[in-house]
């Protein structure tokens, strides 16, 4: 103190000093607070501010097409827009409040000053600048979209009422609902409460506060121009009271627009029209001309759906969610990967990945549309446009992958259209010699075509098909009726290949190539036909003519049955004893030869591999199998399921001559089959085709050449021009029993479905040639192979000559549209 | 003003007596500390009309209507200021009762509700501007200068404020404009009256322990006055708080102003942004009152944390030199006038400075010759005119070189260390002006 009284002798010097050096300190304070907001926070600070200057729009992407081998797009998307206005633009409160705001920002050194009415009063003189405006606006979009303004004047009105009449709905609701919630709490309702009341129940509802279409339905490039034309703003001139001219910079051109997507996924072929010539059904259904039969969901289950909405991970289970899935894909994908992530635009931003899903985006729901979703996706594009600058900066996007099928559709719709009710195959008739079901009852059904030269899946159809959109409705059966249904029928599982089903005596054919393999029968060997396998038991391992009609297979052929003479008769103590001598390791091996226990990947997912024994397959070697069990397993009964798609591969194995090839349901370019030799002697092959030959020709003995209707005979294929290979098969099918109640209730439990499985599985070739396709065919409790498959068989035969893959001139197949009408 | 050639009413005037026949010239020293302040006030304005334009004015080739009207309201303070510098401070001085009187009787005018609307139109809740017609005018800016007029006049040959007791009217003269404007409610312009009664004090001798004790009770009473705040000024000061602890959620509601503010300053990084550029983030930030409150934020934003830094040390070289004015004035009404000024100007930059920063809640006070207003522009150059004033002027008899008193330590504190009368100058000068 003494020294600064010595420097500044004067006090009221010092005093200033004090006080120059108070101010200097705050200012030193706010210069340090100033230089670390610049200096520190300067970085992050300009992102943030220069963030605002840019405008990013995703730019959306194309899913992938899904087509058949002809090329014919099944699968595709429609790209489609709604132009949505706002709501307050509708009403014309906009225009108002726009009008209010700059009344006030022209006059703001008086706005505080007027009351309501002079405030109302100046913004009523701009209003109709605004008006105009929105008048505008409404022409642009009557002449973009070429929708006439009377439509759209009236769809306006039409949402401005609905909308009106909800709101007041709703308040006058809440208006009641507070109400009593007081008289409850015994309060008085005096005036205060009435203004309190009446403000919280008219409170906007939120449609009032979004935007509503207004044209629905735009093509792609009409919404684009619209989304770039809503983004412009256009400044508006106005006059002011006092005549200056103002400017009103932020408007947009378009106000309160929005451009929805409303793209919708299309499947031009799901419903074909398909004739079926009536003269080649079985005399009792038979008529002259054809039946027409509209199929709807045509290879529905195979495409599958796709639904709008992401759903997030389950935190209850591995499942990743939508997104997950979608990151763990990308992340895989090498080609995609590094082009989804790309660098943010803005200062600070990570890396944008355009790979991610949005609120509102389309995803795979079932079918190959969800287990192809990352194929079929594609990445959006992104567009940064700087608003200083007016730089447009454009990333595209990346339309999803096309995915190409082996199936085809016109093939697919005929197969559907035979195993439907309507044509009378899949109804228990009275030929079927059916005694488990009433005769009428609807049957399902699963078949597969098989191209025996590639192992592509030509066809694939399950029946009955679910409804693509799930709505079952049209079926007409109470809630009660729909449950019995799914659990009796299981719409959704495919039974091409994901059901389990017994081979029954179609894997004869297995047994009798994979016995020769393993060498415990040879060519030629005749096999003693008792009637009964164990030679003191006549109740079990019995043949079905011995089971039956009480004699031999040696009595109906006049001798001992060969490996061709077995196939044809279908004997069943042949078999036993290979299945005998082949033991519980060696007749798991030869099912798993062929393919039994393996899923095919055909990118479904879904798929049954097969099993022996328990089923989940975990002893499919054998090891579970008894010796009773093992001889059972000779004739395809037992503990062994595999699915129609397993029949047609192993079939087709066979007829390559033991050259396995994996089936095949999508084609990817450059990528070769995957072929397997199993070394299978060709005598062998050579027999096992004569017997499977004379199974489906043989008039007198050949199990699937005919079937009997009343005291005549009808043969089971009357294509002309080509030659069939054949087996029956009849599998003894485990019960459907429905307990509504449970066990412990009064009711009774009811079944539904007991009997056997009918098979017949098909090689065809044209006449003189070598088979070229596969046809598996199995009907769920149909009975008799021969009876009730057969026939849907032999019409598949006629499908495949119609589609032009058997008969003259059948080295083209193109595509041919045979009488066939569709809608597109 | 030639020597002796101008009418004798207006040199007498001008020369601050009618006794002296001396030339006018030579009454008044031309070069003098006031031009540090006419000059940083000349800097201040002509940034502020720029930075109008810059916040309001996204890129047409028309200037921005309120950087316009900032360039006449600019002119008529000049001359303002040329017209309040001529007369001696002492016959301002005897203007300040009468001022005074009529200022608190347009605040009082202000606050009564028989006041019809056209006169009084109240501008977002708050009656604080009379309407003249052509322009408004707000009282509460007048009543700044008529205040310090006031308190130095009344302060200038006494010495009771030595004691306690002599604080009471000089806080009297404060708290009722302060109550007043209060009332209006205008919180921000009622609260600059303290530091200027403060500084007023200080420079008149008050004893620091005293305004110490002052100072820490009403420190101490803060808190109790919160509950009677207004709603919304209990939402800024809740915004800083939030603020101050990294809380980030009611940065688009409440804490929106101050937010953008400190983003657009952060923007600014070292030495600004270009013009464009400027004028483009100002405006798509939406950055609020981009024109009055917070045009330091367009500053800084435009010119970076030099052109903060230089608009700071312009306002240090406007109390700097208003205060050099005052050192180097033996007049004790010139000395305080001097003194007082600048306290208005210091505690606003700093208050709105800080305001902007986030360092304070957000106060409705605007950047003086910075910002957009007509009264508060002229306010602001009526103040330079009034040091200009007192440096112009050389003091008349008679007079003593005021505020030299012995310190706490002495025996007694009242004598004045410089004998009445005459008046020695420093290290022992004798004194001619």
């Amino acid at each position: 103190m003494g020294r600064i009284r010595h420097v500044i002798p004067s006090m009221f010097h010092r005093r200033l000093a004090l006080l120059s050096a108070l101010v200097l300190g705050g200012f030193l304070l706010l210069s340090g607070r100033l230089i670390w907001v610049t200096g520190v926070k300067g970085a992050v600070s300009r992102a943030r501010a220069e963030s605002r200057l840019i405008r990013q729009a995703w730019l959306p992407t194309v899913r992938g097409r899904i087509l058949d081998r002809h090329g014919r797009v099944l699968a595709q998307d429609r790209p489609s827009y709604d132009i949505a206005v706002s709501y307050d633009v509708l009403t014309g409160a906009w225009a108002r409040q726009q009008a209010a705001r700059f009344a006030r920002r022209v006059h703001r050194d008086a706005w505080g000053t007027l009351d309501r009415s002079e405030r109302d009063e100046l913004a009523a003189r701009y209003t109709p600048v605004y008006e105009s405006r929105v008048e505008r606006m409404w022409t642009l979009i009557a002449q973009g979209s070429g929708v006439p303004r009377e439509d759209i004047d009236r769809e306006r009105a039409r949402v401005v009422r609905r909308i009106g009449a909800v709101q007041a709905d709703v308040t006058r609701r809440r208006a009641e609902r507070e109400r009593e919630k007081l008289v409850e709490a015994g309060i008085e309702i005096g005036p205060d409460e009435e203004e309190r009341i009446a403000r919280a129940a008219a409170s906007p509802i939120a449609e009032t506060l979004q935007a509503h279409p207004i044209v629905r339905g735009v093509t792609d490039d009409v919404g684009f121009r619209f989304m770039r034309l809503a983004e412009r703003e256009q400044a508006m001139f106005l006059t002011s009271e006092a005549g200056e001219a103002a400017l009103d910079e932020r408007q947009p051109l378009l106000p309160g627009v929005e451009v929805i997507d409303t793209t919708a996924r299309v499947y031009p072929f799901e419903t074909l029209r398909v004739e079926i010539d009536r003269a080649t059904l079985p005399t009792p259904i038979r008529a002259d001309g054809n039946a027409q039969i509209e199929v709807p969901d045509v290879a529905g289950l195979v495409l599958g759906s796709v639904r709008r909405g992401v759903y997030g991970p389950d935190a209850t289970s591995n499942d990743l969610g939508d997104s997950g899935r979608r990151r763990a894909a990308l992340d895989e994908d090498e080609s995609l990967r590094d082009r989804s992530l790309i660098p943010g635009v803005r200062l600070g931003d990570g890396l944008l990945d355009t790979g991610r899903y949005l609120d509102g985006d389309r995803v795979g729901n079932s079918g190959l549309e969800s287990s192809l979703e990352h194929e079929l996706r594609g990445l959006r594009g992104v567009r940064v446009e700087n608003l200083r600058t007016r730089a447009v900066r454009e990333r595209a996007a990346i339309a999803g992958q096309d995915v190409r099928l082996t199936l085809d559709i016109h093939l697919q719709a005929r197969v559907r259209a035979v195993l439907d009710p309507r044509v009378g195959l899949t109804r228990v008739q009275a030929w079927h010699e059916n005694h488990d079901l009433p005769v009428g009852t609807e049957l399902d059904g699963g078949a597969v075509v098989l191209d025996i030269g590639s192992g592509e899946i030509l066809a694939m159809v399950s029946t009955p098909t679910p409804p693509r959109d799930g709505d079952w409705s049209a079926r007409g059966l109470s809630d009660e009726a729909l449950d019995v249904f799914m659990k009796v029928h299981s719409p959704y599982a495919n039974r091409a290949f994901g059901v389990p089903y017994p081979p029954g005596s179609i894997a004869k054919a297995l047994i009798l190539t994979g016995a020769s393999k393993e060498g415990v029968y040879t060519p030629g060997e005749r096999i003693e036909a008792t009637g009964h396998y164990l030679p003191n038991r006549t109740d079990v391992f019995r043949s079905w003519i011995y089971k039956q009609h009480g004699i031999t297979h040696a009595d109906q052929l006049g001798r001992d049955p060969d490996s061709v003479d077995a196939l044809m008769v279908s004997s069943n103590v042949f078999f036993f004893t290979l299945g005998d001598r082949l033991g519980p390791r060696g007749v798991s091996s030869v099912y798993r030869m062929f393919g039994l226990g393996e899923r095919y990947g055909l990118g479904l997912g879904g798929e049954w591999a097969g099993s022996i024994g328990p089923l989940d397959g975990s002893a499919n070697d054998g090891s579970s199998l008894s010796r009773d069990e093992a001889i059972l397993l000779g004739i395809g009964q037992g503990p062994v399921t595999w699915t129609p798609l397993h029949a047609a591969d192993a079939y087709s194995t066979i007829a390559r001559g033991g050259v396995r090839i994996t089936p095949t349901l999508i084609s990817r370019a450059g990528s070769a089959p995957q072929v397997e030799r199993l070394d299978i002697p060709t005598g062998a092959i050579r027999d096992t085709l004569e017997g499977l030959r004379l199974a489906a020709n043989d008039p007198r003995f050949g199990t699937g050449h005919d079937f009997a209707v009343g005291d005549t005979r009808d043969p089971v294929f009357n294509a002309p021009g080509v030659t069939i290979w054949g087996k029956t098969g009849t599998a003894d099918a485990s019960a459907i029993v429905i307990d509504s109640d449970g066990p412990e209730g009064p009711e009774p439990a009811v079944m539904m479905r007991d009997g056997d499985h009918s098979w017949y599985m098909t090689l065809v070739g044209d006449e003189g040639g070598p088979p070229r396709y596969a046809i598996a065919v199995v009907v769920d409790y149909g009975g008799s192979g021969g009876r009730v498959s057969g026939p849907i068989a032999n019409q598949i035969v006629h499908a495949l000559i119609q589609e032009g893959y058997l008969g003259t001139g059948s080295a083209n197949v193109g595509d041919r549209d045979l009488g066939m009408a569709g809608a597109p | 003003m030639s020597a002796g050639a101008a009418p004798s009413g207006l040199g007498a005037l001008v020369r601050g007596s009618v006794v002296t026949s001396e030339p006018v010239r030579k009454a008044i020293r031309l070069v003098n500390y006031s031009w540090i302040t006419v000059l940083a006030s000349l800097a201040l304005s002509l940034i502020g009309i720029y930075s109008i334009d810059v916040g309001e004015n996204l890129g047409s080739d028309a200037v921005a209507a309120e950087a316009a009207k900032q360039a006449v309201f600019l002119v008529i303070g000049l001359i303002a200021c040329v017209v309040v510098a001529a007369p001696h401070y002492r016959f301002v001085g005897l203007f300040s009762w009468p001022m005074y009187i009529v200022c608190v009787g347009l605040l009082v005018l202000l606050l009564l509700p028989i006041v019809p609307t056209w006169l009084v139109r109240p501008r977002n809740g708050a009656r604080a501007w009379i309407n003249l017609g052509v322009v408004d005018f707000q009282p509460s800016e007048v009543a700044k200068i008529a205040f310090v007029l006031l308190v130095s006049r009344y302060l200038r040959f006494r010495s009771q404020q030595r004691r306690f007791k002599g604080l009471i009217v000089p806080g009297l003269f404060a708290a009722v404009p302060v109550a007043l404007i209060t009332v209006q409610p205008d919180l921000g312009t009622a609260s600059l009256f303290v530091p200027a009664l403060f500084a007023v004090l200080i420079a008149a001798g008050a004893r620091l322990r005293h305004l110490t004790l002052i100072v820490v009770c009403a420190a101490l009473a803060a808190p109790a006055v919160y509950p009677f705040l207004e709603d919304h000024q209990k939402t800024r000061i809740v915004g800083l708080i939030k603020q101050f602890q990294g809380d980030t959620t009611t940065d688009n509601d409440i804490n929106y102003q101050s937010v953008t503010a400190q983003t657009l300053i952060g923007a600014g990084e070292f030495t600004g942004r270009g013009d464009a550029a400027s004028r483009a983030l100002v405006h798509y930030n939406r950055l609020p009152e981009a024109h009055n409150d917070m045009v330091f934020a367009v500053i800084v934003n435009r010119f970076g944390m030099v052109g903060g830094l230089g608009v700071m040390g312009l306002y240090l070289l406007w109390v700097a030199g208003a205060w050099l004015v005052a050192a180097t004035c033996r007049d004790p009404l010139g000395r305080l006038i001097a003194a007082g000024l600048p306290a208005f100007i210091g505690a606003q930059a700093v208050i709105n400075i800080g305001m902007n920063l986030g360092v304070l809640p957000i106060i409705g006070i605007t950047l003086p010759f910075v910002s957009y207003g007509g009264t508060s522009l002229l306010t602001c150059w009526v103040m330079t005119g009034l040091i200009v004033n007192v440096a112009l002027h050389k003091p008349r008899p008679p007079f003593r070189a005021s505020f030299e008193y012995a310190d706490d330590d002495g025996p007694d504190p009242m004598a004045s260390v410089r004998p009445y009368g005459r008046s020695a100058g420093f290290s022992g000068r004798a004194l001619t002006r």
